[in-house]
């Protein structure tokens, strides 16, 4: 009997350990000696006056996409700015993320930068707490009417920028007039890509056919195959996937059908380097330059001329869309469709061309889009 | 007329088996464990481990998918024994038990990725082997058919062969009966003198590298890369396969089937551009989860209402 009740109290205690293991291997605090450690060496005599700023991301580094590339903006700024950095990782459990913000505006940073979706609404209720602290949140929008929000500044991008780019390439490279998009979810996020793609692909051939598809997933890789392998099934033969971890299932799906893929969030043909078949199916990534925008804006706060309460949206002509040009791009893609590509890139920044967001337009504007040019 | 031309169409097919390989795994993970009396839940921590241990064992050893296999074989089998100590031996909830599993799984993975490749999302950097895919001799040959059934992954074949050994080996051999009886009643086990904890620990081996095997094809077999949290749920919806069709294994291979058909109707761009959609089309596996579920418990309860009757 004593025995048993003893027992039961060790496997409580090891079920514990092991809860509680789990939860810290979630919300690590890595970054912070990595930034830390690497400043404290080369920048001593800058620290008089210099701004101090935290990266608060919600979820965790590594993910080859926007959060890392947000990390690798603070490497920007304090070569720039001789700024103080530090990044906090949040994990993603959304339900730590108010308590988390607390604790870091109470450490009195100068700037605090976050970004996504999941974060804008605790920061919006952190923001109207404290007025003083001033937040920049990327790749997200907040209301800013009646002048609300007045300490945060919004960065977003100009997706459709970098899909009309994929398009142009789609479309120059296609042999059988066809080409795909495969998405994560059907929502103006991932359509914005989708609206550009459209655009740009009709730019080289107005007769061209897109056909799309959705995984409804941002982690299922093998979702990804399927949508991949099915659009190149029904004809497409490159399909340009913007759907986070879920979409490099369709890397798989190009190399194992022969055909080619557009990658987004990094570059993908370096991220498969191991696998050389695979890396040449992969034309070209269009990126997302988080990393630029953020010291851009960091370049503006340390001038004074940071406006907070506004959003501004960057693009190609801010180099925060970005189209690799790799080993790759120059040896995969004919010359002829990089200089179309080159043009279109110069149209853009020129302002010769229009293009539309999806953030613009409405589902059912989307949806006709969409049907006008299935196959 | 499209709907139906998609629906046959050779590589829909080819997708629904596809689509189904690791839930039948995961499924036959559940069966076992829980004829033996316990209730596995941890499955997808399970398959989630073990997809990662394949891919590093695999690319420690050269890039030889087959080893890679059962290194994750044994991990699996380790990680069901674990499970059987913790619940028989230091007797905790076996639902809680599973809980932490998948946790551990979930936050563990992305921890040892990163100790293996310095990497918190993807182990594409690690030059690990992919399991063969398989041309079937004669089965080739049968027009349509064929072109859907032969040139799977290994693994799935393995998955049919399994669904087959496991109902001659739970319904027909002695060390079948006991896994069977150590869940129904344990204490007849007992009493003529089978050690009903040594069954349990067989079956929970057992159970784990069944789920290793699903594991395995997800990151060594559908695509070549482990990806964080790359399983997506499919330990959970093994669950109601399992007990959909009623943990015998026959029953339980067409439930499974049944998830990969509306799996696959649900991610293809075909039926997600008819108009309808795409978020009405991805419930459509969960739908028909309810709908098997009612159909169920109304036989059952058809069923009970006859024996109370007679």
């Amino acid at each position: 009997m004593k025995e048993s009740y003893i027992m039961k109290k060790i496997a409580a205690i090891l079920l514990s350990v092991v809860l509680t293991v789990s939860l810290l291997a979630g919300c690590g605090k890595k970054g912070a000696s990595d930034t830390e450690g690497g400043q404290a060496s080369e920048d001593t005599g800058n620290k008089d006056g210099g701004i101090s700023v935290l990266l608060l991301v919600p979820g965790t580094l590594g993910d080859k996409s926007f959060f890392d590339s947000a990390n690798a903006g603070l490497g920007l700024i304090e070569e720039h700015y001789g700024a103080e950095t530090k990044v906090v990782e949040m994990g993603t459990d959304i339900t730590k993320y108010s308590a988390a913000l607390e604790d870091v505006i109470n450490e009195g940073w100068d700037v605090i930068i976050t970004g996504g979706v999941n974060i804008s609404q605790p920061l919006q209720e952190a923001a109207e707490e404290y007025p003083d602290q001033k937040f920049i949140l990327y790749d997200e929008s907040v209301d800013f009417s009646d002048g609300a929000n007045s300490n945060i500044f919004c960065i977003t991008y100009k997706c459709y920028e970098g899909g009309y780019l994929a398009g142009v390439l789609a479309a120059g490279t296609s042999e059988t007039n066809e080409i795909g998009f495969a998405g994560g979810f059907d929502i103006p996020l991932i359509n914005d890509w989708l609206v550009g793609y459209i655009e740009g692909a009709k730019l080289i051939n107005p007769d061209i056919k897109v056909n799309t598809g959705y995984m409804n997933s941002f982690t299922d890789a093998a979702k990804g195959k399927e949508i991949g392998v099915a659009l190149y099934n029904s004809g497409a033969d490159i399909v340009f996937q913007a759907a986070g971890g879920a979409g490099l299932g369709v890397l798989d799906a190009a190399k194992e059908t022969g055909n080619h893929a557009i990658g987004t969030d990094s570059d993908q043909s370096e991220l498969f380097s191991s696998d050389a078949e695979k890396a040449d199916a992969i034309y070209a990534s269009i990126l997302k330059r988080v990393d630029l925008s953020i010291d851009k804006a960091i370049g503006k706060f340390a001038e004074g001329s940071l406006e907070f309460g506004a959003v501004e949206i960057y693009g190609l002509s801010d180099g925060c869309i970005e189209i690799t040009d790799n080993e790759w791009y120059q040896k995969n893609v004919p010359a002829e469709v990089r200089d179309k590509i080159t043009e279109a890139k110069q149209s853009i920044i020129d302002g010769e061309v229009e293009i539309k967001s999806a953030f613009d337009m409405t589902d059912e504007e989307v949806a006709k889009l969409r049907a006008e040019v299935q196959p | 007329m499209k709907v139906l031309e998609i629906v046959t169409s050779i590589s829909f097919l080819f997708s629904i088996i596809r689509m189904t390989t690791p839930i039948l795994y995961a499924s036959m993970s559940y069966m076992v464990a829980d004829l033996a009396g316990t209730a596995n839940i941890g499955i997808e921590g399970m398959m989630l481990t073990c997809a990662l241990i394949g891919v590093v064992a695999s690319a420690a050893m050269g890039g030889n998918a087959f080893l890679g296999l059962i290194v994750a074989l044994a991990v699996g089998a380790l990680l069901g024994i674990l499970m059987c100590f913790i619940v028989s031996k230091l007797k905790t909830d076996p639902t809680i038990t599973g809980i932490a599993y998948n946790l551990t799984a979930a936050g563990g993975t992305v921890f040892l990725l990163f100790l293996a490749v310095g990497e918190k999302g993807i182990s594409s950097s690690l030059a690990s082997g992919v399991l063969p895919q398989v041309e079937i001799p004669l089965i080739k040959e049968i027009p349509y058919i064929g072109a859907a059934v032969s040139g799977h992954n290994v693994l799935t074949y393995v998955a049919v062969l399994l669904v087959f050994v496991l109902s001659v080996f739970l319904y027909k051999t002695s060390l079948g009966l006991h896994i069977r009886s150590c869940g129904e009643n344990p204490e007849a086990l007992e009493s003529v003198g089978i050690h009903v904890l040594k069954v349990r620990y067989i079956a929970l081996a057992l159970s784990g590298m069944l789920a290793a095997m699903g594991g395995v094809y997800m990151s060594m077999g559908y695509v070549s890369y482990f990806v964080k949290d790359m399983t997506a749920g499919r330990g959970f919806i093994a669950i109601a396969a399992a007990s959909l069709g009623g943990n015998k294994p026959i029953p339980m291979l067409i439930v499974c089937l049944l998830f990969g058909i509306a799996d696959a109707f649900a991610v293809n761009p075909g039926t997600q551009n008819m108009g309808i959609p795409t978020e009405l089309v991805s419930t459509i596996p969960y739908i028909v989860t309810v709908i098997v579920l009612v159909i169920y418990s109304y036989k059952k309860m058809k069923d009970r209402k006859k024996a109370a009757s007679a």
